[in-house]
Formats: structure tokens, sequence, C-alpha cells
């Protein structure tokens, strides 16, 4: 409405009707007014999703997280006919349920479950029985339990004594990712570089869409012809122990980051301006000198981003570890050991864990490690992106792209 | 306006008949040792009574009675009772215990590579084996390479009960490699000439299921998972499959189809699929009985001296067809005493028949195990007719498609 009186001098005043540019406007006003406010709710509204998913799972690994989870089992016994008798809080510290569900229970149900966990306690006699295996010291660092036969880092969280060691779980993690990296990294780039710096035109057509395609395979099928196929084909070329291990996962992860690094880096290196590359060559370097050493220095910070996005890509990802992987839980550095990663373990794990149960607290507070680890990279790298691109600004600043092109480099060859 | 009425009419039946499955739908999940089976049975269930809709989910038994639990499901498939602390978070939940049908027995095999000249294991062997203990197949008499452990993740019930019957709810070996399902199972074996798996008989293809024996003494004979050997529990590892049911679920249908898998034709399923029937259709909710018949298996009758066998031969048939609960016989009709009646009578009597029925020992390959096996084997090659006759009506629609694809082009030509 406040617009009209501003912008009738522009219009030509017999055009058309002040009455009908004014409903017009008007008409424009709302309807933009309506979509930004829409957009703006949606926003928001990701934005809370994002900030409630972080407090659901915060909540359920809190009381791990502070202690107060606490799995010891002390010797002593209640009577099943005595118990009704006895104040809530007592049966329910026994029972290991909450204080308002045994006092809504019958007399005669509570002496059923008391009989059934003297069962159950009566089973174990153990020496570990006092250790609060939910414990720092339990779930970082190594300790000797009964039956076996030194320290060792332990995640056996079914056992009548249940076992959180969290360090062979992380160690198969990384073990996994890089691997994964290391294999997917050099491809991508060099396939990002090829594709488009040095490939024809009708070569890149059809390549740049073939490799993106890998980016629709279901990452259940590229775990599935890991299980299949490859642990097969790599057992009879590298004649190793354990079929399925961290480079059979680590290969079949690859495939699934290949195609995002590579369409990040794609797409960082055709940012870079047109000029820098007709510079390089009107001076006399060959096709290659100048993807090498102008292209991809100008697109680092793209690529580099590319980069941590894989890796956040093969630290989360479930399914191809979960067939591919093995998923034994051991110390080893080796290649070709089995590991069990913490997407599968939390795969294969949650749906089985009691609600509310230890098992369950530490699956969510293991998932929200992983969170911290990705989370941490991300902000790390966003750091160092930032810190390269304006050291490459002032680098390109002092030399001689200032007097080409001044104001063509400025962010284009950002991602 | 004359489509109105039409499209009325269609949606209302369209709604009739959601309204009317959905009365009479009956979930199944549970146990993936017991998937097929399930399967199976509610394939021929509901070609018998078409009224009637039953949806079959695995994901292993823990899964299946946390569901329970959690109402989700009408019957939980499991292949292993219930843990105490699931029985008290049940109590707490519903005010009373599951009740308990067993609906078909298993022999838990032990497979190998075909390759494997190993012959026979005793169960202490497969402990010692799961435990880490023996690393190498020479220790066993076999060749001079590695062992490599393959196994079931923590929520399948095949895990729980081999925890807690062949490994005495000792840890396994971090170096197990957990997959998922028995498929996998058997499948890694099979391609893995230095692999041993474990797993619900009826998936023995392309691998070799070893002879247990209980321990080294000379009166135990090692023995294969036949029928003969997993009914009278000369098998060491026979285990029976349970189905579990809330009390408060005293749905009609539900009882029927219960009543229809203990019965005549739903054992028939049983024999098709693989596993073994039940000596007499035992349905018992009394967990501790169960619990007895479960440690009966593990510490196992040593078997009776040589002369035995031809009165216990002729004493084993007899009390087959009077505990076989008659499927004519009147269906008791109020729906709520259905469940639990029935356990009642049969809980009774097979105590009486443990005690009735010697264990005879028998010779490792006796003509009752062949014609177990051929029996077995004519099973396994109708299934595959079957299959062939499916195959065979699907390539007929997709001829008739085509001729009716291949028809409407014309027409649309002609036009």
């Amino acid at each position: 409405m406040s617009a009209s009186p501003k912008r009738q001098p522009e219009i030509p005043p017999n055009s058309f009707p002040d009455d009908l540019y004014a409903d017009l406007c008007k008409r424009e006003v709302i309807t933009d007014d309506i979509a930004g406010r829409i957009m703006l709710a949606l926003s928001t509204l990701s934005i809370l999703a994002v900030v409630l998913i972080f407090v659901f799972v915060a909540k359920e690994c809190l009381p791990v997280l502070t202690g107060q989870t606490s799995t010891v089992r002390s010797g002593k016994t209640i009577d099943p006919e005595t118990a009704a008798k006895m104040p809530a809080e007592e049966i329910a510290a026994y029972l290991q349920q909450p204080v308002p569900t045994i006092r809504s229970l019958t007399p005669d149900v509570l002496k059923q479950l008391v009989a059934l966990r003297n069962e159950e306690l009566a089973g174990s006699k153990n020496s570990d029985d006092a250790l609060n295996t939910t414990s720092w010291a339990l779930m970082l660092m190594p300790h000797q339990w009964q039956g076996y036969s030194e320290p060792a880092y332990i995640w056996q969280p079914t056992s009548k004594i249940e076992k959180y060691n969290l360090v062979p779980l992380f160690l198969g993690t990384c073990k996994v990712a890089f691997i994964a990296l290391v294999i997917a990294v050099p491809l991508a780039l060099l396939a990002a570089i090829y594709v488009s710096q040095i490939a024809s035109v009708r070569v890149r057509e059809i390549m740049k869409p073939l490799i993106e395609l890998l980016a629709g395979v279901p990452s259940v099928v590229l775990g599935f012809l890991a299980l299949i196929a490859l642990a097969t084909i790599f057992q009879s070329i590298f004649h190793y122990e354990a079929r399925l291990n961290s480079f059979v996962a680590g290969f079949a992860l690859a495939f699934a980051v290949i195609p995002l690094i590579f369409t990040v880096a794609e797409d960082a290196l055709s940012a870079v301006p047109r000029a820098h590359k007709d510079a390089a060559l009107a001076l006399g370097a060959t096709e290659w000198e100048c993807a090498w050493r102008v292209m991809v220095p100008a697109a680092l910070p793209g690529i580099f981003a590319a980069v941590v996005l894989g890796f956040g890509r093969a630290i989360g990802e479930t399914m191809v570890v979960l067939f591919a992987s093995g998923n034994s839980s051991i110390m080893s550095l080796s290649p070709f050991d089995s590991v069990r990663t913490i997407t599968a373990t939390i795969g294969s794990e949650l749906a089985d864990a009691a609600s509310g149960s230890a098992h369950y607290q530490v699956l969510f507070l293991i998932g929200g490690l992983l969170f911290l680890i990705t989370f941490t990279f991300n902000l790390l790298a966003d750091l160092a992106i930032g810190r390269l691109r304006s050291r490459i600004e002032a680098l390109a600043g002092r030399e001689t792209y200032s007097i080409i092109q001044p104001k063509a480099y400025s962010g284009d060859a950002a991602i | 306006m004359k489509a109105l009425p039409t499209f009325c009419l269609l949606v209302a039946a369209v709604f009739g008949f959601a309204l009317s499955a959905g009365a009479q739908q009956i979930t199944l999940k549970g146990s993936d040792t017991m998937v097929i089976l399930n399967q199976k049975w509610s394939e021929e269930y509901m070609k018998k009574n078409p009224g009637v809709s039953i949806q079959v989910t695995g994901g292993g038994s823990g899964t299946g009675l946390a569901a329970l639990k959690n109402g989700t499901t009408d019957v939980a498939a499991s292949s292993r009772q219930m843990k105490s602390k699931e029985t008290q978070d049940f109590l707490v939940q519903f005010g009373g215990k599951p009740l308990c049908y067993e609906v078909a027995l298993d022999g838990l095999a032990v497979y190998v590579h075909a390759s494997n000249p190993v012959k026979e294991l005793t169960v202490e062997q497969v402990a010692q084996l799961y435990l880490g203990k023996i690393t190498n197949w020479k220790q066993l008499g076999g060749d001079d390479v590695p062992v490599v452990l393959y196994g079931r993740e923590s929520n399948s019930g095949t895990y729980g009960y081999f925890k807690e019957f062949v490994l005495k709810e000792s840890d396994f070996s971090p170096q197990t490699q957990t997959l998922a399902g028995t498929g996998a199972v058997i499948d890694a074996v099979s391609k893995d000439n230095k692999g041993v798996g474990y797993g619900g008989i009826a998936y023995s293809h392309h691998v070799k299921a070893l002879p247990l024996r209980f321990d080294n003494s000379p009166n135990s004979v090692a023995v294969l998972p036949t029928m003969e050997n997993v009914e009278s529990r000369k098998y060491p590892l026979s285990r029976p499959l349970y189905f579990y049911v809330s009390p408060k679920n005293t749905r009609p249908e539900l009882a029927a189809f219960i009543r229809w898998v203990t019965g005549k034709e739903g054992q028939k399923v049983v024999t098709d699929v693989g596993y073994y029937p039940l000596p007499g259709a035992v349905a018992a909710n009394d967990k501790d009985k169960e619990k007895d018949k479960g440690k009966e298996a593990s510490q196992a009758p040593k078997p009776a001296p040589v002369s035995a066998p031809v009165a216990a031969a002729e004493a084993k048939p007899a009390p087959k067809p009077e505990l076989r609960p008659e499927p004519t016989a009147p269906v008791a009709p109020a729906p709520a005493t259905v469940p639990a009646e029935t356990p009642a009578i049969p809980a009774q009597s097979v105590a009486a028949t443990k005690e009735e029925r010697p264990v005879a020992p028998q010779p490792a390959a006796s003509p009752d195990e062949i014609a177990a096996l051929t029996r077995r084997e004519a099973a396994l090659r109708n299934r595959e007719s079957s299959v062939a006759e499916r195959e065979d009506e699907v390539a007929k629609r997709e001829a008739a498609v085509a001729s009716r694809e291949i028809a409407m082009r014309r027409a649309y030509r002609g036009r």
C-alpha cells in the first residue's frame, strides 16, 4: 500500500486507472508477504526439529553421561511373600522399575515380579557383580573381566555382566572411514579434475551424469553387493582370513562416498572463472599443467569441503558396514580384520534394547558421540576453508589476477 | 451425475473391505529362524480362511518379544524362551505372564564348509570354538587352517539359545563375526572353507551339518539333527520354537490360528518347510516346566544301555496319536477361555510322555535316519516343484499381458 504513491510518477499517467494499479500493488505485496512468512515459519520449524533431535538424544543418554545409571547387583534378595508390605521405593530399586509403576501394581503381580527377579539374580554369581559397567573408567579403559585371561576392551552388552567398552567401536568406525576415504578421495578428485578441465564436452556430457548416477544406488544394495560378491573376490585375491572385514566394507563404502566428493569438487572446479584457464593456456601451459597448478589451487576450498562431506558420509553410513564389515568388536589395526562400527551397532542393537535400560542409554550415548565427532570435523573444516580462502584471495589480490580481472575472483571459486 | 452414486458405492466398498480386513488381521513378528515357517503358515492359513490376513515380519526373537510388550504385535515368534527380565517387563505392562505355545521343533545345527574334513564334534568342542579357545581346525583333526567364526546378532533367539546352552552364558569370542539372519551365516560358511556357523536345520543348503555328541563318554554317539534325534532329544541342541501371546489378547481368530498351527495341518506345514513337528501338540504357559525341559535338553540324559532300543522303539510311537488333539474336536465357544484352557491339558501329558519314552541310542547312520533324510529330500523337492509351477504361472500371465498390449497398440494404430 505504501509502495503505490512512491512508484506512481514512474508510470505514464494514462496507461491504466490509478485504483487498479493500487490494487495490483496491494495484491503483490500481500502474496509476497505471505510467501515470506511461510518460508520463515518452515525454516524455523526445521531448525526447531534439529534442536529437538539433539534434546531427545541428549535426554536419553544424560543418565550415563552424568554417571547416574548403575548396573551394580547387590547380593541380597527379597522374600516374595513379604514384598507387598515393604516400602515401594525399596521394591522399585530392587526391581529396577520406576516407583509409580510399582505403586500401581497389585500385590499378586508384585509377588510374581519379585520371584522372577530373585530367579534372575540367583543365576549370576560373579566377581564383577559389584561393578558399575556404565562408569566412564570401564567404558574407556581395558578391564580384566571374569573368565578373561587379560585386561581387554570388550563390547558385550547382552552378556550377564554387561560390558560397554566404547573403544573398539570408535576404532572400527575410524578404520572403515579411513579406508573408504583413502580409496575414494584420489579417485573422485581425479575424476572431477578430468571431467571439469580436460575431457571434451561430449565425454563430459556422458561421464558426469554416469558418476552422479552412482549416488542414486541405495546403500543397502552396495552392502549386499559387498557381502555376496566383493568379499569372495577379494578373498581369492588377497587370501586373508576373515571373509568380511574392514577392507571390504571400506571399499564398498568408497562407492557411496565417490559420487558425493566428485559432485562437490567438480562444481568447485567449474566455478573457477574461465579467465584463469585462458590466461594459463595463453602463457603456454599444457592442459594438465593448467588444471593442476592453476585451477586446483583456485578451487582448493571447495575441494576441501568435498572431502569433509565425504568423511561425514563415510562415518555415518550404516547399511554397508552392517552387511560387509563382519561386526566383530575387536581391537586391531589390520585392515583385513573384522570391525564393528558405531552405526552398525546402533542399527542392530537398538531394536531389542528395552527403552530406558542401560544398554539403550549407552546406544544413545554413542550416537551422540558420533554426532559430536562429525560436528567437530565440520567445524574445523569450516575454519580451515575460511582461512584457505582468505589466503588464496590475498595471494590473488597481490599478484597477477588483480591486474587482469580484479573483481572476478571475489568468491566465485567457493562452492 | 450418474457417476456420483457409483463413486459412493465404490468408496463404501473399499472402506468396508478395509474395515473387515482390519478386524481379521493378525500380526506375527519375531524370530528370523522361523520367518520361512511363519510365512508358509500364514500363506496356508489365509488360503483356507480368506477373511483373515496375517502379517509376518522377522527381526529376531528379541525384537518380536519387545513388540509383544509394546503391543505392536499379536504373536511373538521366538526361538528361545522369554528371559526373566523380559517377563518382568511384560508383567509390569500387562499384569500377567504371556502365554507360551510350542509350535515346532528345531535342531540347532553346527555348519561347516562342505570340504571341511572334520567328522563330528562334542558340545564342549563347539563351545571351545566360539569362546576362542580353539583357533585352528588342526586341533579338531581338520586341516591346518585358522577357524573363522560366524554368528548371529544379539537380538536373535538363536544367539540367545546358543549362548545359554552351548556357551553356558560365557561371552562369545570377540572374533565372532555377527551377521544379520541365518541365511547370511549359511551363505558365508558356504563360501569360506575355514568357517563355522550355527543355525536352524531348515537352512542347510550347500554346507555340511556336523553330527554332534554330548561329551566324550563312550556311550554318547554323535548324531545328525534328524527328526528322530531331535524329537527324542538325542541330538544335543534340540530346541522347541515358540509363539508368545498376551493373556489380554482374546480375539477368537487368534485362538483359531494358534489351534490350527499346533494342529494336524499346521504341523504338516512344519514338515514341508524342513523343521520337525511336535511329538504331541504342546501348549504350555507354565514357564518353570518349560525351563526344566530346556535343562534336560542341554544336560541331556545319558543314552540308555544298548539292550534297551527294541522295547523303546516299540514303545515310542504308541503315545503319539492319543496326544495329538483332534483337529475336529469341538471348539470351546468362549474365545477368551481357549488359550487359557488349551495349555493345561497337553502340558501334563507332555511331562507324562517324557517319562514313558526311554531314549534309544542309535548308530551314526541308522536306517531310520536315512529314511528321515530321504523324507526331507522329498519335501525339498516338493517345494522346488511348487516354485517351478508358480514360475510357469507368472510366465503365462506375462505372456497374456504382452499379447493384450500388442492388441491395444494395434487398435490404437488402426484409429
